[in-house]
């Protein structure tokens, strides 16, 4: 337990070496524990338990085969359901390490390794728009969570000071057998290094909320993104990259310390309903467009204009946070869908993806 | 309970067997960052609300927050995680007859296991309630004390295992526990 506790606090600490070192002597006394539990449905859920805490440390330690082991084992016991929702989670993280280790990538703290798969992905090769717009959207989501973390209030539009812009991206070459690259976060040499947050904090940030995500915790996201603009941004950054289930199928994220798989399609992430007084609700009614978006405006707020393949045109509200996503479609055939507003005959916005030209 | 209980977070090596010297003090510096960030200091008293009754506990620490502490400490979620998973286990042990006595690593956090006593067998785990704590700097709009109870019973109850929850907050100091047993 001791050394377990060590770990934890060396990782904190940022002693990544000695926090592997620690958990690998946690996990072999672990492992002397767990072989006294006899294998019967009577040891549970002793059995699961140890063998879930021996597979984290296993984890933790790099040993990832040993852990996959235990992960096996416990969830052949009878696990708790949260224990084996946890279980799984570490088991596809360790696959998707493995599959890093295989192809030679080893990530460092300030580098976030992104990768995509699915029909539209060979080998070392990928439809260029499928991974340009992901790559993007991962930039984006990288830029806003440095701006969130910094206490910097939401921007809808316009330049960001160059304060709470302490990092430059750099794209390492792709990994040949996957189609993936490493994107680092690196200090130019003239900028002062800042104290928060971290690259690897920013990293670990974007990772997480891509896993809530994906488990579609859309409350929980919200708790861990509280500031509206920044959340919706969040939100709607991530089902713009989300896979569409056939071309692309898994969109993965994976730093040095942890991974996350975006495998929900655009259509499962829905954002959490605001509470809004039912006496204000003007008349609305849902609608969905395919169009061409061909005009923006930041006067009367942030509006659009949408014109379908008909020529019929619309003006589309954006809300805050939705800037970043209909940036990056614009002049693009995409498909839209919100509440049509008849007293300001407008769209509100809800959601919007591109549409393969 | 005893007659005067207070939360001390110097106690958490001595008096909760499962905590160790290293950890405690990790632990009760993300305490002291999270009270300090919301302009509280030693003695500020943690208001507890829980099915037996209500009660407010002063909680306690030796030393100061500086510049180094909040360096160390700047991620204030995390610290905020860490502080409510200390508090839960102050709390657990002043106000029920439990005390944490083992800990499995689940993902990338700790679970604590509580106890009447230290259990001597090895299947340590069964009967053995799970502390689930989680913590917020400070209340605002949706982000509450009661949603977040909410939420994890609402996770807890597709299992039968018995659980205590314990949500902190900082800001106005204030914790709600909960406990969740839904064994036949």
């Amino acid at each position: 337990m001791q050394l377990a506790q060590s770990a934890m606090v060396a990782r904190h600490d940022g002693d990544t070496e000695r926090a592997v070192e620690l958990a690998r002597q946690a996990y072999d006394l672990e492992r002397q524990a767990v072989n006294l539990v006899p294998e019967r449905k009577g040891s549970e859920p002793t059995f699961s338990i140890m063998h879930g805490s021996a597979a984290s440390l296993a984890y933790h330690s790099e040993q990832y085969d040993l852990a996959q082991r235990h992960i096996a084992q416990a969830l052949s016991g009878y696990p708790s359901t949260e224990l084996r929702r946890e279980l799984k989670k570490l088991d596809r993280d360790i696959d998707f390490r493995l599959s890093l280790r295989d192809a030679g990538v080893v990530l460092k703290e300030d580098e976030l390794q992104l990768s995509v798969e699915g029909t539209a992905v060979g080998v070392g090769t990928v439809l260029y728009s499928e991974f340009i717009a992901r790559l993007e959207n991962a930039h984006t989501q990288i830029e806003r969570t440095v701006q969130r973390l910094m206490k910097k209030d939401y921007q809808r539009s316009g330049r960001i000071a160059e304060r709470y812009r302490p990092f430059t991206v750099v794209l390492s070459a792709p990994t040949a057998g996957s189609f993936g690259v490493s994107i680092k976060l690196a200090t130019p040499e003239e900028k002062e290094p800042i104290l928060f947050p971290q690259a690897s904090e920013i990293i670990d940030e974007v990772i997480k909320g891509i896993e809530l995500v994906n488990a579609g915790q859309e409350d929980a996201l919200r708790a861990l993104i509280p500031e509206k603009g920044y959340y919706t941004s969040f939100l709607s950054v991530a089902r713009d990259m989300a896979p569409d289930g056939e071309r692309i199928t898994a969109v993965r994220f994976a730093s040095k310390s942890r991974a996350a798989s975006l495998t929900r399609q655009p259509s499962e992430i829905v954002p959490m309903p605001e509470a809004r007084p039912e006496e204000a609700e003007p008349k609305r009614e849902p609608l969905a467009l395919e169009g061409t978006l061909d005009y923006a405006s930041s006067r009367r707020g942030q509006v659009i204009g949408l014109t379908t393949e008909e020529g019929r045109r619309y003006t589309i509200a954006v809300e805050e946070g939705m800037d970043d996503v209909v940036r990056a479609h614009y002049g693009r055939l995409v498909f839209v869908a919100g509440l049509y507003d008849f007293e300001e005959e407008h769209m509100l916005l809800e959601q919007i993806h591109g549409i393969n030209e | 309970m005893t007659a005067a209980s207070v939360l001390d977070l110097d106690s958490l090596a001595r008096e909760i067997p499962v905590i160790f010297p290293e950890a405690a003090g990790f632990y009760k510096h993300n305490c002291m960052i999270c009270f300090d960030n919301q302009g509280h200091s030693s003695g500020v008293s943690l208001a507890v609300e829980r099915e037996e009754g209500n009660t407010h506990l002063p909680v306690l620490w030796a030393g100061a927050v500086d510049t180094h502490m909040k360096k160390a400490y700047a991620d204030l979620r995390k610290a905020t995680e860490y502080a409510a998973c200390a508090i839960g286990l102050l709390l657990v042990r002043e106000l029920t007859g439990f005390t944490a006595v083992e800990q499995a690593m689940i993902g990338t956090t700790v679970d604590y296991y509580l106890a009447q006593q230290v259990p001597d067998d090895t299947l340590i785990f069964n009967d053995a309630p799970r502390l689930e704590t989680s913590g917020i700097l400070q209340e605002e709009g949706t982000n509450t004390v009661d949603r977040r109870v909410r939420e994890k019973l609402e996770r807890l109850k597709v299992d039968a295992l018995p659980a205590i929850i314990a949500v902190v907050e900082f800001g106005c100091p204030k914790s709600k526990m909960v406990h969740h047993d839904d064994r036949s």
